[in-house]
C-alpha cells in the first residue's frame, strides 16, 4: 500500500504522527524505508526458497549432524543468497533514489545523495553533473550485478 | 533384546491417528521393509525415528539406549530421501562430506573416506559436479553415499526410489541389497511397492491405516497372507467369500473363516490328486511380460496366472475346469 501513496502524504502524515513523541526522525524515516524495501526482500529470498524443499535440506543436515544454526547457516543461507542479495541490491537503489520522504521528514540536515545534490545544484553545475555521471555509473554496475544474479540463481536451480 | 526396539508407538496429528499402537524389534544388520498403501503413516514412523517428528506416545529404543530427548544430529542414523534433499550449493563430493565435516574429522581422512565412499557407488568422475548436473539415479546414489559415509547405526530410506523409471529402478534395488550385505548396516525401507518389498527385505511389515496388519518374511507375507488386505496388497489374491466358493467346488470349508484367498498362479488346468475344482468360462487374457493373465467367469470372476507358453491353450468363451490344490486354497481372518 505504501507504494500507491505519493511520498509527499507519507511524510506529512508520518510528520504530524510522529512529531509529537520527540522520536529522532531519522529513525522514523528508517522504519519507513524497512517497510518499504520488505517485498523486495521477500520476493527475492521466495524465488529462491520455491525451488528447494528447505524443510527437507534442513532435516537431511540435522540427521547428518549438524546443528539447527548450522544447518541454517551452511545450507540455507547459501542457497537462497542469490536471491537474497538481488533483493538488497534492488532495495539499495530504491532507496538510494528516494528524495521526498528523507527531504520533507529529516529536512537537510541529513545528506543523502539526493539533497547533496540539490544543495549543490544551485551552487555548482559541474559538482552536480560530475555527481550525476557518478551515479549512472554506479547504479549500472548494480543492475549489472543484479542481472547477473538472477541468471545464476536459475542456473543453480534447473534441472 | 534387538538391537532397535519401538514399543506402543502412537501419534496423533490434532484429531485425526496417524499410528497405533506399533511395535517393532529390529536386529543388528536386517534389511526391514515397511510396506503400506500411501498414508498408511509408513514415513512417519521413520521420522519418528530419525527424531525430526516427536511421538504422541510409546517408546523407541536404538542399541538399549532410550532415543526420547535425543537430538536428530546426536542419534547417529542416516536418510536418504525420496526427493533426494541433496544441498544445492555444494558439489557432489561436499554433499557426500558434509556429515565427516560435521564431526570436525581431520582433512585427510575425510579426502580418503569420500574417495572410497564415491567408488562404493561408481561415481568417482562426478566428485566435482552439482547435484542439479546428475540424473535422478546418480543424485540418489550420491544421498545415499551422503548417508552412508558417516557409518549410521540404521539407515532409513524414505521411498528412495520411487521417482526413478523401472530399470533403475531394479538396478538401484539390487546395488541397494549389495551395499547394505557389504557393509551389515541395519537398513528400514519404506515403500508402497510391494515387488520392490519382496526383492530386497529380510523382513517385511505390511502396514494399513496407521497399523502393522502383518509381518514376517516376505515368502511368508507372500504365501501366508492373514487377512483381505494383505491377500490383495501384496499380489493379485483371488478373494472369495466362503459362500461362493462351496458353491463353486461343492466343497465344504472351516465354518470359522469368512473369506479365502487363492494365488493365481496356484491355479491349472491340469487335474492332480486332492486337488479341488471349479468351473469357469474364460473372459479375457492378456500378457504382462512373462505371464498369462486370464480371467475366468464362474460363479464369481477370477483370476489365473500361467507363465507364457509357446501355444495359447486357452480359447476366450470356453468353458474350463480349473483345478487348486487343497493347501493353496487360504483361510482369511
Amino acid at each position: 500500500m505504501v507504494y500507491s501513496f505519493p511520498g509527499i502524504i507519507l511524510a506529512v502524515g508520518l510528520i504530524r504522527v510522529y512529531s509529537k513523541l520527540g522520536v529522532s526522525m531519522i529513525l522514523v524515516v528508517l522504519g519507513a524505508y524497512v517497510i518499504g524495501i520488505l517485498p523486495y526482500i521477500y520476493q527475492g529470498t521466495r524465488n529462491s526458497l520455491r525451488n528447494v524443499d528447505a524443510r527437507q535440506l534442513l532435516d537431511a543436515a540435522q540427521i547428518l549432524g549438524a546443528s539447527k544454526f548450522q544447518a541454517f547457516t551452511k545450507i540455507l543461507l547459501p542457497t537462497v543468497y542469490p536471491g537474497l542479495f538481488a533483493g538488497a541490491l534492488l532495495s539499495f537503489s530504491v532507496l538510494f533514489g528516494e528524495f521526498v520522504l528523507i527531504n520533507l521528514v529529516v529536512g537537510s540536515r541529513f545528506e543523502t545523495v539526493q539533497i547533496y545534490l540539490m544543495k549543490k545544484l544551485s551552487t555548482s553545475g559541474h559538482i552536480a553533473s560530475a555527481v550525476v555521471f557518478i551515479y549512472i555509473v554506479l547504479m549500472g554496475l548494480v543492475t549489472f550485478t543484479i542481472a547477473k544474479l538472477t541468471k545464476q540463481s536459475k542456473g543453480a536451480t534447473n534441472g | 533384546m534387538s538391537y532397535i526396539v519401538i514399543e506402543g508407538l502412537h501419534k496423533k496429528y490434532g484429531q485425526s491417528t496417524v499410528l497405533t499402537n506399533i511395535e517393532m524389534s529390529i536386529e543388528k544388520g536386517e534389511f526391514i521393509t515397511l510396506l503400506g498403501p500411501s498414508g498408511c503413516g509408513k514415513s512417519t514412523i521413520l521420522r519418528i525415528l530419525a527424531g525430526l517428528t516427536d511421538a504422541s506416545a510409546g517408546k523407541i529404543l536404538i542399541e538399549g539406549k532410550d532415543m526420547h530427548d535425543v537430538q536428530p544430529k546426536d542419534r547417529q542414523v542416516g536418510m536418504v530421501f525420496q526427493s533426494y534433499a541433496l544441498f544445492p550449493n555444494m558439489t557432489v563430493k561436499d554433499n557426500v562430506a558434509f556429515g565427516l565435516r560435521m564431526q570436525k574429522i581431520t582433512s585427510a581422512e575425510i579426502e580418503q573416506r569420500v574417495q572410497e565412499m564415491l567408488e562404493t557407488v561408481h561415481l568417482s568422475e562426478k566428485a566435482q559436479a552439482y547435484p542439479n548436473e546428475l540424473s535422478g539415479g546418480q543424485q540418489q546414489r550420491v544421498a545415499l553415499a551422503r548417508a552412508l559415509i558417516v557409518r549410521p547405526k540404521v539407515l532409513l530410506l524414505d521411498e528412495p526410489l520411487s521417482a526413478l523409471d523401472a530399470q533403475i529402478r531394479k538396478k538401484l534395488q539390487a546395488d541397494l541389497r549389495d551395499i547394505q550385505q557389504k557393509l551389515g548396516i541395519t537398513m528400514i525401507l519404506v515403500t508402497h511397492d510391494q515387488e520392490e518389498a519382496m526383492a530386497v527385505s529380510d523382513k517385511i511389515f505390511v502396514m494399513n491405516n496407521g497399523m502393522i496388519a502383518q509381518s514376517g518374511t516376505p515368502t511368508a507375507i507372500y504365501t501366508r497372507p492373514e487377512s483381505e488386505f494383505i491377500a490383495s496388497f501384496i499380489g493379485h489374491y483371488n478373494v472369495f467369500t466362503r459362500q461362493t466358493l462351496e458353491n463353486m467346488t461343492g466343497e465344504s470349508l472351516p465354518k470359522d473363516y469368512s473369506k479365502f484367498a487363492i494365488r493365481p498362479e496356484a491355479i491349472h488346468l491340469d487335474m492332480r490328486k486332492g486337488d479341488v475344482c471349479m468351473a469357469g468360462v474364460a473372459k479375457q487374457s492378456f500378457m504382462s511380460g512373462n505371464v498369462i493373465r486370464t480371467m475366468f467367469e464362474g460363479e464369481c470372476l477370477f483370476t489365473m496366472e500361467q507363465l507364457h507358453q509357446r501355444e495359447q491353450l486357452i480359447k476366450i468363451n470356453e468353458k474350463y475346469m480349473c483345478y487348486v490344490a487343497r493347501e493353496d486354497v487360504i483361510a482369511l481372518s
